[in-house]
């Protein structure tokens, strides 16, 4: 649900250097904060959503947000809203969600139509798909986006420990995945020749 | 507590995290959250600029040259001309890095307010703006030159590709290790990409096909071009893999011819028995193509897949669906026939549409 445009002007600041900032984070973190949620299960559609909506949050807060801070802060907010996005998948049960996911993998295909990386996205978020969410928010966050452990603890609004076990286990389980996944598609080869 | 930063994925497994690192957003989308933001929708140029700058001070490049260029860009904005002097001084202003700054944010604002009526005064002077661009050449020859220059085709992928490691089209194809420096005019997590990038094992072919992948990047204009130089991604040696295949050359099917090619995959995997392959591509359809022109196809396809999954609920569901949606006698018939072939009672989906449809027709 769209808000209409916060137009209070930022405590000391102008309004200039408010939408320069704006612009700034739009330039700097959009494409992370769509990516994030794509990869934590939202459809690219509703994606859109997820990183408009967070960066109204933003501009809302923009006075509350630390500039050093200005990554973790969407990141927070994105995987939140993917989360509620989630939520309301399953309550609908949408009929695309209906099959077990890591069964929806074609494995036959080889390593060169693998390059499409759409098709490898695919793959990788039938695999985050199977995971679940704490550790797939981590994942995504620390391996996808390049976060730091104390940057996702911040995005997260968690302990570093937790952070660091579940990247642990979220790590493990993604290396299994791919593994199997790989030897899937070698046997699927085989099979064909 | 201690986190281990880097991990040494193998090459399948950094392959698959490429290719979500290199994933953008459409730059619709951005369109839609700058205008809900309240900034102007003419800033967007505004936003590649500040990108532009912005990237140049994640690395830290110095120079004084970008403050005069983004207002003389500024100003030269309103000419097709001045949209290419706009690009390359977006580039420089990035050169000029974080002491400028302040500066090219300035002169953004400038423009964002101004270059509406520029666009106007642009069309009425344009031979004179194009004479003003002209005197400037030698200084964009000289920023050609400045630390974290890139060259950029023209302004409609200037801002297409703000994330791409952009290459000219006539550039030699580059060895795989080398995307690292490409990469680093793009944002951190990119950056991180390429600090992470393995080398290709020692004994594994590279297929020709990545080679040729490098221009196809460089001129595709498509907004949802993933960012990354996967010619440099390491991955598995195939047995099937065809060399002279070149898979990024090939244009990506868009509209009818998407939901054509989905579907068409969808119903291939029916005939061969697959229905979770079928039922796959049919959420891929339904996520690419929402609302499409074949969306009846689509569901009676994806009822006959859930029929051969043995998710009769669903199939039942997704039937009712479709005929509230499309209550024709071909789709009920088809319904029934496909309900029927499954040993389902007859008047499961269509129960009480059928007479509905009776009396429409």
């Amino acid at each position: 649900m769209p808000h209409p445009p916060c137009d209070q002007p930022v405590a000391g600041g102008s309004e200039a250097a408010r939408e320069a900032r704006l612009r700034r984070m739009l330039a700097l973190h959009f494409d992370a904060v769509w990516r994030t949620a794509c990869r934590l299960g939202a459809t690219p559609a509703r994606a859109d959503d997820v990183a408009q909506e967070a960066f109204l949050v933003a501009s809302r807060k923009l006075e509350q947000v630390d500039p050093q801070r200005e990554r973790e802060f969407l990141m927070g907010v994105a995987v939140r809203l993917t989360a509620n996005v989630r939520r309301a998948i399953a309550a609908r049960a949408e009929v695309s969600s209906g099959c077990d996911a890591e069964a929806q993998i074609d494995p036959t295909p080889g390593p060169d139509e693998l390059l499409e990386r759409k098709r490898l996205r695919e793959v990788l978020d039938s695999m985050l798909r199977s995971m679940p969410d704490d550790q797939r928010d981590v994942f995504v966050l620390c391996e996808i986006e390049g976060m730091s452990g104390p940057e996702a603890a911040v995005a997260l609004d968690m302990p570093l420990g937790t952070v660091a076990s579940r990247l642990h286990r979220a790590r493990a389980r993604f290396h299994a995945l791919a593994t199997r996944y790989r030897s899937r598609c070698v046997r699927a080869a085989g099979d064909a020749q | 507590m201690r986190l281990p930063t880097v991990v040494e994925w193998g090459g399948f497994e950094q392959t698959l995290l490429q290719a979500a690192r290199a994933e953008t957003a459409p730059r619709e989308a951005l369109r839609k959250s700058a205008a809900a933001l309240g900034l102007p929708v003419i800033g967007l140029a505004a936003v590649e600029m500040s990108f532009a700058g912005s990237a140049a001070q994640a690395m830290g490049a110095t120079g004084a040259l970008a403050t005069t260029e983004a207002a003389t860009a500024a100003l030269a904005s309103s000419t097709p001309a001045g949209a290419t002097a706009l690009a390359t001084s977006s580039a420089a202003a990035g050169a000029a890095g974080m002491a400028s700054q302040p500066i090219a944010t300035a002169s953004l604002a400038f423009l964002a307010k101004h270059v509406g009526a520029g666009v106007l005064a642009g069309a009425l002077f344009a031979g004179g703006a194009h004479e003003a661009s002209k005197a400037f050449d030698a200084p964009t020859s000289r920023r050609a030159d400045a630390p974290g220059h890139v060259q950029r085709p023209d302004a409609r992928s200037a801002s297409a590709h703000r994330n791409l490691p952009v290459r000219h089209a006539a550039s030699p194809p580059t060895e795989p290790g080398s995307s690292a420096a490409a990469l680093s005019s793009s944002e951190p997590a990119a950056r991180a990409t390429a600090a992470r990038a393995p080398s290709v094992p020692a004994g594994v072919t590279v297929p020709a096909a990545r080679e040729g992948a490098d221009d196809a990047i460089t001129l595709r204009t498509d907004t949802n071009t993933p960012a990354a130089n996967v010619a440099a991604f390491p991955t598995e040696p195939s047995p099937q893999a065809d060399p002279n295949t070149r898979l990024e050359a090939m244009p990506e099917p868009v509209g009818l011819d998407l939901e054509r090619r989905l579907l068409g995959r969808a119903r291939r995997a029916l005939a061969h028995g697959r229905p979770l392959v079928a039922l796959r591509h049919l959420g891929l359809y339904s996520a690419k193509c929402p609302g499409g022109q074949l969306l009846a196809e689509a569901n009676l396809l994806r009822v006959e897949a859930l029929l051969r999954t043995g998710q009769r609920d669903k199939a039942l569901w997704v039937g009712r669906q479709e005929i509230k949606r499309n209550s024709t006698r071909a789709t009920v018939e088809r319904v029934r026939e496909m309900f029927e072939a499954q040993g389902e009672p007859a008047d499961g989906p269509d129960a009480g549409v059928s007479r509905q449809v009776g009396e429409k027709e």
